[in-house]
């Protein structure tokens, strides 16, 4: 099975300092945060971009960014963003799920993602194999983006603009998470940097 | 999709075989807290309502099959014509 890395960016807030986050950090979301992709540790991935963007709107600009490898078996991963079988498998999923729903009588119309993966995640408590993946990487539709043909003459048409993709690496997926850095602010930054280099000319990983 | 993919459905559909409504009915109102986004929004509310307002093709054939889609949305009389022979002529089953 073919390995991922996947460069992440984990936003929280400044609170215990430069050391206190690179040794604890990413943190694991709570009950009352925007989960959607169920419990796990959240990263923005592949550029700060919205990890910055995050930190302003979500922590009153009072955040600091931890800067992580994720590095995991492709099969582990549910990639929904660049992996049309995993998309497929996602899709056969929900449809299962909800076609259950409707025989039993239950109400469809507010049936979400984080309810679905929930779910599952719970029977693989049973039995892993239902849902084995240890992290989810999904995107979300966030606001009208330009679409543009491929071609004059075409009618199909390319969205312009950046995707924001998110990755949810599970609670048993925390060893996939390597390579810490805290890159912002920049005085965390320095420290961060100042003990990476020590524990480099120590020996220690 | 690959064996970890068949395997996963295979056990899921296992589990909607044997697991009793009221079990199911719990453990969902355990689950859903209507955080995020809804399903239909996340795989596209179009496609859902789309493919609820057609014909009953695989469910698989339309989301894979978003080129389709857009056709239907943005294409000429002539496209969604060829496009949908096209589509009753493909092989995927009908959905779960």
């Amino acid at each position: 099975m073919s390995r991922v890395e996947i460069l992440g960016f984990h936003t929280c807030k400044v609170t215990g300092g430069a050391v206190f986050l690179l040794e604890n950090a990413p943190f694991i979301s709570q009950s009352s945060d925007n989960q959607w992709l169920t419990q796990g540790y959240y990263f923005w991935t592949d550029s700060d971009h919205f990890a910055k963007i995050w930190g302003r709107v979500g922590y009153d600009n009072q955040y600091a960014i931890l800067q992580c490898n994720i590095c995991l078996d492709s099969g582990l991963l549910l990639d929904l963003v660049g992996a049309v079988t995993d998309q497929q498998y996602f899709q056969r999923l929900a449809s299962k799920f909800k076609a259950h729903l409707v025989k039993v009588g239950g109400n469809i119309n507010g049936l979400t993602v984080n309810a679905v993966i929930d779910f599952y995640r719970g029977e693989s408590e049973r039995n892993p194999e239902v849902f084995p993946f240890l992290a989810i990487k999904a995107q979300d539709h966030y606001e009208e983006r330009e679409l543009i043909p491929f071609t004059p003459s075409a009618t199909d048409k390319m969205i312009l603009g950046i995707t924001r993709q998110q990755l949810c690496v599970f609670e048993g997926g925390l060893a996939t998470i390597t390579d810490k850095q805290v890159i912002f602010p920049e005085t965390f930054k320095k420290k961060s940097d100042q003990i990476i280099e020590a524990r480099n000319l120590e020996g220690i990983g | 999709m690959n064996d970890i993919h068949e395997k996963s459905l295979a056990l899921i559909d296992e589990l909607f075989e044997n697991i009793s409504d009221e079990e199911f009915l719990t453990k969902y109102n355990a689950v859903e807290k209507g955080i995020g986004p809804l399903v239909s929004e996340f795989l596209g509310a179009s496609i859902g309502d789309k493919y609820e307002l057609l014909q009953p093709v695989s469910f698989d054939l339309l989301i894979d099959g978003l080129h389709y889609i857009q056709l239907f949305q943005s294409g000429t009389n002539e496209d969604k014509a060829s496009f949908q022979s096209a589509a009753n002529d493909c092989p995927y089953s009908m959905a779960a």
